[in-house]
């Protein structure tokens, strides 16, 4: 099987249909795993394996997007119930189209 | 010896210039600055910015001017009318025509009666419907559409106030054209008959962009074609749109034929034909329309925005909008800020000179121009053309650049300004830049999410992102347009009014605007024909074409030439 082309590692209580929602509008192909970490080590781990060189992780409180060529930091963050405008923007940065800021 | 500020309050820029003066003797220059002006040219709320340019130089020096020097001034007001948004007011009496969904589901065209989800509950009716969803819950929806779908209604598109369209299509059709971010849903004409067009990814709607086919859709009449044809123009060049009949179908007004009216020097009135070329300055006397009522005019110039032949589909909106962008230079007293002004010193404020001949005393003390015999003044209201016996103003110079700008990148005024005059690149990753020659470079952090797969204006090294969604190859070539719409056409109209250029002779460029080499390529460019060489400005040998004004002003103080 390849590798995902983005690939969240997500708690058990991440808003993952959110997550999923989000990526499903903008037309982004997502691969959600349920793992356990801080959001921040969980967005580096699958940034790690994901093709398009990002990767999200996330618990109840936090989601978090790092890149593959910047691991150290956040490149997007988001409070978890805000899963799915956080989602799209993932998704956009994933397609390379501007993102959306209300 | 006095200590004398000449001061320049121009349409964007406020400039002083001060030195200790002995009459008959060189100045001592000791003081050049300059800040935006505060206020519309000439009025008293200019003096604002001219007192902190005096606090400025009172801080510096340890003394305040004394007296404060001004030339006549002529305020131009910069505007963008966009006559194709007039057209789609007007239309609004008889069709609502909206490019609609960056994320719409299925392909395809549907039409019927505009009915909200909600009213889908009972017994079906007999017409096809365009269902309108407000739900918030997508699953909900999608089994509310097959719900009503199954009971016989016939559903032949939808429209989604939120963001949804794909989500929605995935549960219930994924062939059903979907718009979504539709935000005023709620306000669209219910029971009226609408169409929804959804094309294929990467092409635009076909059908509701052809008057004819729409007509046919919607039952347009024959009395109605404008409407058919100004819709179907709102919606070219887009992948989804709607377009919906409103009920106030047949009240029979028109949009005006003329927003804009000139009134020449005789008093005969016409219609401003944004096709045509500007008349020569002081044929229009007064306008009325759209842009308001003015009388008193010297010059009055308007440039359709320029369109990019690289880009057609920007082209296309671009064209759609027919925005033209207007500079009115009036005549206007300024007895007004010369009295407030001449509080701010001792020994008061005057008018010392014509702007035309302070121009040419400070652009005189270029290095090696001598006495520079024509001069043009490119600034942030007018282009002037001064020589020896004369001057011509003309309207419209950096200030309608930027309008310009504005209408095309859709952005503020404040924006605008730093887009005409810094390069541009679009950021493609977080990590790569694309540059206007189609080079690429690489950033050593990443850029800020917000500028990702924008179109930026580099700014030093800031990225600061604008709306437009153009290449910055695209945009190089728009801004260079405009640069050469407005200030060569003005520069080209003042050398004819005053009969043109001697072969050979020197045309020294001052002013803000002759600050942007891209400017002085453009106008170097216009001047070709004449065999003429062009400089730049540097007053003092150290300003740039900056303050040319301002220190001639001075210099016409200390050759006594006082009014």
């Amino acid at each position: 099987m390849s590798d995902p082309l983005v690939l969240a590692l997500m708690s058990e209580a991440a808003p993952c249909a959110a997550l999923a929602a989000g990526f499903e509008e903008e037309g982004v192909p997502l691969t959600i795993e349920i793992a356990e970490g801080t959001p921040q080590d969980l967005a580096q781990e699958a940034a790690k394996q994901a093709l398009l060189g990002l990767g999200l992780g996330g618990d109840a409180e936090r989601l978090v997007l790092v890149l593959t060529a910047a691991p150290g930091r956040a490149y997007l963050e988001g409070p978890a119930s805000d899963a799915r405008s956080f989602a799209q923007n993932a998704a956009r940065l994933a397609a390379r189209r501007p993102l959306r800021y209300s | 010896m006095p200590l004398v500020a000449g001061v320049d309050v121009g349409n964007s820029t406020t400039e002083i210039a001060v030195a200790r003066v002995e009459p008959g003797s060189e100045p001592d220059w000791l003081f050049v600055a300059r800040r935006a002006t505060t206020g519309a040219k000439g009025t008293v709320a200019c003096a604002a910015g001219v007192a902190d340019l005096l606090a400025r130089a009172e801080r510096r020096l340890g003394e305040r001017p004394h007296l404060a020097l001004l030339a006549e001034l002529h305020p131009v007001e910069a505007d963008l009318l966009e006559l194709g948004r007039i057209e789609e007011l007007a239309l609004e009496r008889t069709a609502i025509a909206r490019p609609a969904s960056e994320t719409p589901s299925g392909f395809g065209v549907g039409a019927g009666r505009l009915v909200a989800l909600d009213d889908l509950t009972g017994p079906p009716g007999p017409e096809t419907v365009v269902a309108v969803v407000f739900d918030s819950d997508f699953d909900a929806a999608a089994k509310r559409l097959q719900d009503a779908r199954s009971r016989g209604w016939n559903i032949s598109a939808a429209i989604v106030q939120g963001d949804d369209a794909v989500l929605i299509g995935n549960r219930f059709d994924r062939s059903l054209p979907i718009v979504d971010e539709v935000a005023e849903a709620a306000e669209l004409p219910f029971g009226a008959l609408a169409a929804v067009e959804v094309a294929e990814a990467g092409a635009s709607v076909e059908t509701l962009s052809d008057p004819l086919r729409l007509g046919v859709l919607l039952g347009f009449g024959p009395e109605e074609a404008r409407a058919a044809r100004t819709a179907a123009r709102a919606v070219a060049d887009c992948r989804a749109a709607i377009v919906a009949r409103t009920s106030r179908a047949a009240n029979g007004v028109r949009p005006e034929d003329a927003p804009v009216v000139l009134v020449g020097m005789d008093g005969a009135e016409r219609p401003l034909d944004e096709r045509a070329e500007p008349p020569p300055p002081g044929a229009v006397t007064a306008i009325r329309g759209a842009v308001g009522d003015r009388n008193g005019l010297l010059d009055l110039v308007w440039r359709a925005l320029p369109t990019p032949a690289d880009d057609p589909t920007f082209a296309r909106r671009l064209a759609r909008r027919r925005a033209i962008a207007i500079a009115l230079l009036a005549s206007a007293g300024s007895a007004g800020l010369v009295d407030a002004v001449a509080e701010l010193c001792d020994e008061g404020g005057r008018v010392i000179a014509r702007e035309s001949d302070a121009a040419v005393l400070g652009a005189s003390t270029t290095p090696g121009a001598g006495h520079a015999p024509f001069v043009l003044d490119l600034g942030g209201g007018t282009v002037d053309l001064h020589r020896e016996g004369g001057a011509v103003s003309t309207a419209g110079a950096g200030a309608l650049v930027t309008r310009i700008c504005a209408g095309l990148l859709g952005s503020d005024f404040a924006l605008a300004e730093r887009a005409k005059r810094h390069r541009s690149v679009r950021v493609e990753t977080p990590f790569v830049l694309h540059h206007e020659d189609g080079s690429r470079s690489f950033l050593g952090a990443p850029a800020a999410p917000e500028a990702l797969a924008r179109l930026c204006v580099l700014d030093g090294r800031a990225l600061v992102p604008v709306p437009a969604p153009i290449a910055p190859e695209v945009w190089r070539g728009l801004r260079r347009a405009a640069k050469r719409d407005v200030l060569a056409l003005n520069v080209r109209r003042a050398i004819d009014a005053v009969g043109g250029v001697p072969r050979g002779e020197l045309v020294t460029l001052v002013g803000g605007s002759a600050a942007d080499g891209e400017v002085v390529d453009v106008v170097a460019a216009e001047l070709d024909d004449f065999d003429v060489a062009v400089a730049r400005g540097d007053v003092l040998g150290r300003h740039g074409p900056r303050a040319a004004v301002a220190v001639g002003l001075v210099l016409a103080f200390a050759g006594g030439s006082r009014r």
